[in-house]
């Protein structure tokens, strides 16, 4: 556990630390992408429907809970995507990863550190702009025309399934970034990044998915085993070896 | 004596090309062990598979007696790679920290402190590393070799890229490491000068083969056969110099400087070759045998690799 402890602690140091413009950058971006995103549906959906003769609670609180899962996701989506291929690739450049592996380091120690030093502060970042979310517009939007829409469903949306979904696409990107090419890591973190986004926004808004029922969670399950699935047949090509030789020498 | 290290018929495969051709090699305890080679003769790839980083496709390797993939021998062995490995963002002392924990060091504050004072950082432990020449960055990366007090410690290269003052105190702390603690000391190197200074036993690989492994004095007196050199404490005319190009058993190869090298054949003694110096008023300093350098042994490796073609 020390040894895991100080792998993730050293990950923060090396790639936070020297790195203020890029990490206010990061939470720049993520503030302009999540207001622009909350007032639109605010503006568009959430507001006149709350000023209409018969406001409907139900339609809210689904609205509401593609605020707070979408807040968290584009949270958590732009932390993976700008800090992971950017520190894997120092770090294999400088050949950390080879003294890491020598010192007694398994090698899915190190990859389950890494994945959960990229996971962490993405997973505060997520909880932070989904409760924020929630609070926001619950207090300044829906309140004051019709009462707290309160929903147990809306906000877990928010807290527990982005995090649910997440935490496998960190393992796979950090799994393919140490055992092969960072790039590529990242290449899959902005897939991922930009289908489920456009793809719960579209099924939310066209489609009338509620992102806070339960048939949403079970799907958002669904898909975290799927890529549970995904990082253990990954798993046997995550060697010392490979590692080793993905650094460029 | 007991076996630090032991490598036995060691093949190597990385697809089509064969890296190790069946290396075998026994290193003691409390030697400083030379490993010698050309660049991509395959001494980095021993040293990984030593430190469990690559698996041997054939073979057997034992560290202190264990297979080299326990995490009880990783504790007991350190190292240096030719890439320190060290991270840039955080300080000296932070780098040292992490190895610390990584390797379950209790109480590392004051060993911490020790090695750094050892490797002459002590006055830049809180400065990060970034900052570092890469003579400093070497030593700090020998401090963290030394931080789990290991008893073998595994350097690749160590002195490669250091300006000639860093190599003189990477020699002086490695020399204090070896009389102190009395570690074994596995030195890969391809300068041969280096190795001679500090190593007592030698193995030199040639295109993933052992080519020759021993006591490094022994190889040098082997390689340097009958040699024998006449130290000089005057002149030597040339007419003396021609009498002795005409004694065929003295085997007579020149002058050099203040002494006569001569290769005598069997029978000849040096006395017989020191009297007709003395006989002829050529005044006699010392004569010794003649020992091949490290230079001599590689070269002769390379002219029998020519040969071969």
């Amino acid at each position: 556990m020390s040894g895991l402890s100080a792998l993730i602690s050293a990950h923060f140091r090396n790639s936070y630390r020297l790195k203020p413009f890029v990490l206010a950058t990061m939470l720049g971006l993520a503030v302009f992408f999540i207001v622009g995103f909350v007032a639109l549906v605010c503006a568009l959906a959430i507001v006149p429907e709350t000023r209409s003769a018969n406001p409907d609670a139900a339609k809210i609180a689904r609205y509401l809970a593609m605020l707070v899962y979408g807040s968290g996701f584009i949270a958590m989506g732009l932390n993976v995507n700008i800090f992971t291929a950017n520190s894997l690739v120092k770090e294999k450049a400088q050949r950390i990863h080879e003294s890491i592996l020598g010192a007694p380091v398994g090698v899915r120690k190190l990859w389950m550190a890494k994945s959960l030093a990229v996971f962490l502060p993405g997973l505060a970042l997520c909880e932070l702009f989904s409760i924020a979310t929630f609070v926001g517009v619950e207090a300044l939007v829906i309140a004051p025309r019709m009462g707290f829409v309160v929903s147990a469903a809306t906000l877990l949306s928010g807290l527990a399934l982005v995090p649910i979904a997440y935490f496998p696409i960190c393992c796979i990107v950090i799994l393919v970034g140490l055992a092969g090419n960072p790039v590529s890591g990242n290449v899959i973190a902005n897939v991922a990044f930009s289908t489920l986004i456009a793809l719960t926004m579209n099924l939310a808004t066209r489609a009338g998915l509620d992102l806070g029922s339960p048939a949403f969670a079970l799907a958002n399950l669904a898909f975290a085993a799927l890529l549970g699935l995904v990082v253990l047949a990954l798993l046997p090509r995550l060697t010392k070896e490979r590692v080793i030789l993905s650094c460029k020498n | 004596m007991s076996t630090a290290i032991r490598l036995e018929n060691v093949r190597k495969r990385f697809g089509e090309r064969e890296t190790l051709r069946g290396i075998s090699l026994t290193v003691e305890t409390g030697d400083m062990f030379g490993y010698l080679g050309s660049n991509g003769a395959g001494k980095t790839t021993t040293i990984r598979i030593l430190l469990d980083l690559i698996r041997a496709s054939s073979g057997e390797v034992s560290v202190m007696g264990e297979r080299a993939d326990k995490d009880a021998i990783r504790r007991r062995v350190g190292f240096v790679l030719d890439s320190d490995g060290l991270y840039n963002a955080m300080t000296a002392q932070e780098n040292l920290e992490f190895y610390a924990r990584i390797y379950d060091v209790r109480n590392y504050g004051p060993k911490i402190e020790a090695r750094l004072e050892a490797v002459g950082l002590a006055d830049r432990a809180k400065d990060r590393v970034g900052s570092f020449s890469k003579g400093m960055r070497q030593r700090l990366a020998l401090a963290r070799a030394l931080v789990h007090d290991p008893d073998i410690l595994i350097l690749d290269e160590p002195m490669s890229g250091i300006d000639p003052s860093g190599q003189i105190e990477m020699r002086r702390i490695l020399q204090e490491v070896i009389r102190q603690d009395g570690k074994t000391i596995f030195f890969s190197s391809h300068d041969l000068d280096e190795v001679q200074r500090i190593c007592n036993r030698i193995a030199l690989i040639d295109r993933g083969e052992i080519k020759l492994e021993g006591e490094l004095k022994t190889l040098m007196r082997r390689m340097g056969g009958n040699g024998i050199v006449i130290e000089l404490g005057g002149e030597v005319s040339a007419s003396v110099e021609a009498e002795l190009a005409g004694i065929p058993e003295f085997g007579f190869q020149g002058k050099e400087g203040g002494r006569l090298a001569f290769a005598p054949l069997a029978g000849t003694e040096v006395s017989d070759i020191v009297g007709r110096l003395v006989a002829r008023g050529v005044k006699v300093e010392g004569a010794k045998r003649k020992e091949a350098s490290l230079e001599d042994l590689y070269a002769s490796i390379l002219a029998e690799r020519e040969g071969k073609k």
